[in-house]
């Protein structure tokens, strides 16, 4: 497990979509490196581009620029039937576990369809009888195997997506906000069966997401991402517990925390919303909410750099 | 359940009291018991956190509340709420058109949904302020209302004639707090109000309501699943589980008594904790009962850890102790705690 080749890595990885004429910076320069066996969270606010990184990565949107590598080998321009090969390892769970699963699929159909059309098994049986093993892997009861997604709850659908996603023997998945959807208690046993399939197969993850609480948990490592780029990137205790960008430390104070002692705690309350990711300008990208923002971070761009320990920051008050 | 009762609150107005309160919604096919004897009550200027799972009869409660519960299938059994010290649930149409508005506000989770989308914003918040306009305010008084309302939630009047569709998410949600906040009602109902905001912008909405609610002197329903935002911004605090309240007391009960009803444990051990890391989360077992049928006994027993031969026969009475209640058998010998009569 202690390989030192990342399973997951991407360089100057970029994703711009034209809109009418224009080019929305979606994901902007990530180098990232995820290595096996551990949880990288991607944290960030609607539109900051964590989800296209994600789809990005997986090979399900085209990367403008950048390559990306996936145990050392450059997948970036895989087409064919080596991409089909490719994507069976790397796998998605996704946010919505009402819109993600057919509604015209029984459970136990939902499980083996990925088997059935990458042919794992000669007999279609064959394929059924693993999703039934799927099902008790995921803490779903064999008896729903015959029942629809719309007769199940949040819960029960997340995990059919969860035994989908792992039908293939994926070493990678990208949880999407695999939680968000659902209900704090039923949050909870999602978490608990992510950590412990990760423990138990060895799983790798990126965890994307927006809830700060749920990432310190099941990370190891987690980067901060604003407007399509990172702006810090740490252990996550470290992150916690010494966030040097200020839109990391504001993130950081916005969470309302579940401890009445806290409650007198000062906020920083970030001005503003987030700007367009359309033609963004030169300087960094947080310069307009900042509070500590001089004229120099609005015009020169900002690099990320390590300080310390892998602590990355992209601040040029930093210097 | 009475809210705290000490000899300080004792003085305190009440603005609202419900009194066990039962709702049901009626089909055809079957009957969805979605308030199962809820009471509680509210003093002027005081902010109670409603907090449950979904399914719990949260927004049921507060739909009730304003009589607003859709007419051919939600039923009010039994119980009654007070306003003001008159009932609701004599109230007359038009004695219900001044309650919702003027009196009773709220703020929908989606504010999307919640906004007309081919109106303006100034159109859609002089519209609840011309049709409470006791006060004889004429159409250039209610424009200069409309710029003051939109000044106090910091939206420059100038985009008073936008639609709904040029706002971001957290500021129509500012515009749908302006709409409420119009004819400075007396309470304000926030059903899940930032759920649909990313933290930087919901931690400048609370941080709104939190003012307004200080400045106008408003009472305030927080109705929410996150605990982080009932220990920031509630007095009192009522967990409900399968339309019950199972659990009432003031933040400090619930946040740091020596006993909690099973429920609010389980709540607390499935949230992963911010300071500190732990191995594994503990979350509740099972799932909530299904509110057609709903198990005999206590409605938790099911997926209670300590459950009991009694909690599958008997529905719970309420302990209390220094207005922190708990409805749970097991509290019993609990020190301090003793059945509370005025429920039973």
């Amino acid at each position: 497990m202690t390989t030192q080749t990342p399973l997951v890595k991407t360089t100057g990885l970029k994703k711009y979509f034209n809109v009418s004429k224009k080019l929305l910076h979606a994901v902007d320069d990530i180098d990232l490196e995820i290595f096996p066996g551990k949880t990288l969270g991607v944290v960030g606010e609607s539109g900051c581009g964590k989800s296209t990184l994600g789809r990005v990565i997986l090979r399900l949107l085209e990367p403008t620029s950048g390559d990306i590598f996936y145990d050392g080998e450059n997948i970036t321009k895989y087409r064919g039937s080596r991409l089909k090969e490719i994507r069976a390892q790397m796998q998605i769970i996704f946010q919505d576990p009402y819109s993600s699963l057919n509604p015209r699929m029984s459970v136990a159909e939902i499980i083996a369809e990925y088997m059935i059309v990458n042919h794992v098994y000669k007999r279609k049986t064959e394929a059924f009888s693993q999703a039934a093993k799927l099902m008790d892997l995921v803490g779903l009861a064999r008896r729903y195997a015959n029942l629809y997604p719309h007769e199940l709850d949040g819960g029960r659908r997340q995990r059919i997506g969860v035994a989908r996603a792992l039908s293939l023997n994926p070493s990678f998945i990208v949880c999407d906000e695999p939680v968000s959807a659902l209900d704090v208690s039923i949050q909870a046993q999602i978490l608990n069966l992510l950590m412990d399939l990760q423990e138990n197969i060895g799983l790798t993850y990126m965890f994307i997401t927006h809830d700060l609480s749920v990432v310190r948990h099941i990370s190891d490592d987690i980067m901060v991402m604003y407007l399509g780029q990172c702006v810090e990137r740490a252990r996550a205790d470290e992150l916690f517990d010494n966030p040097l960008h200020p839109y990391t430390k504001a993130l950081l104070s916005a969470i309302p925390e579940p401890d009445i002692d806290a409650r007198n705690k000062e906020i920083q309350i970030i001005r503003g919303e987030v700007t367009s990711p359309i033609n963004p300008p030169a300087g960094c990208r947080f310069a307009p909410r900042c509070e500590s923002a001089t004229e120099k971070c609005a015009t020169e761009a900002v690099e990320l750099v390590d300080r310390g320990e892998g602590h990355f920051v992209a601040c040029a008050k930093m210097d | 359940m009475i809210a705290k009762e000490t000899t300080k609150e004792a003085t305190k107005e009440q603005m609202l009291e419900v009194k066990d309160l039962f709702v049901e919604y009626q089909t055809d096919l079957e009957t969805i018991k979605a308030v199962n004897g809820v009471s509680f009550s509210l003093a002027k200027g005081e902010t109670l956190g409603l907090v449950g799972e979904t399914g719990a009869g949260k927004t049921t409660t507060a739909l009730a509340l304003m009589r607003l519960l859709p007419e051919r299938t939600g039923k009010i059994k039994q119980g009654d709420i007070l306003i003001n010290g008159s009932s609701v649930l004599k109230s007359s149409d038009k004695e219900l058109m001044r309650l919702r508005g003027e009196t009773i506000a709220m703020i929908f989770q989606d504010p999307m949904t919640s906004l007309n989308p081919v109106l303006t914003i100034g159109d859609q918040i002089s519209e609840s302020i011309s049709l409470h306009n006791s006060q004889g305010r004429t159409a250039e008084q209610i424009q200069l209302r409309v710029d003051e309302v939109l000044n106090m939630v910091g939206i420059p009047s100038a985009r008073k004639g936008e639609y709904p569709h040029q706002f971001s998410g957290g500021m129509r949600q500012r515009v749908v707090i302006a709409i409420a906040m119009a004819c400075e009602p007396d309470l304000l109902i926030a059903d899940e109000p930032t759920t649909a905001l990313d933290v930087t912008i919901q931690a400048q909405v609370l941080m709104m309501i939190r003012n307004l609610r200080d400045r106008l002197g408003m009472s305030l329903i927080m109705i929410t699943h996150d605990l982080g935002i009932v220990a920031q911004t509630c007095d009192n605090v009522a967990v409900m589980y399968a339309g019950e309240l199972v659990e009432v007391g003031s933040a400090r009960d619930i946040f740091k008594a020596a006993h909690h009803h099973p429920y609010t444990d389980g709540l607390f051990g499935s949230i992963p904790k911010l300071r500190e890391r732990v191995k594994r989360l503990k979350p509740i077992s099972g799932l909530m009962p299904d509110p057609t049928r709903l198990p005999t006994g206590c409605y938790f027993s099911p997926r209670c850890p300590l459950c009991a031969d009694i909690c599958r026969e008997r529905k719970p009475d309420v302990f209390a102790k220094d207005g922190h209640k708990i409805k749970c058998h097991l509290r019993i010998n609990a020190d301090g705690y003793i059945k509370d009569e005025v429920r039973s």
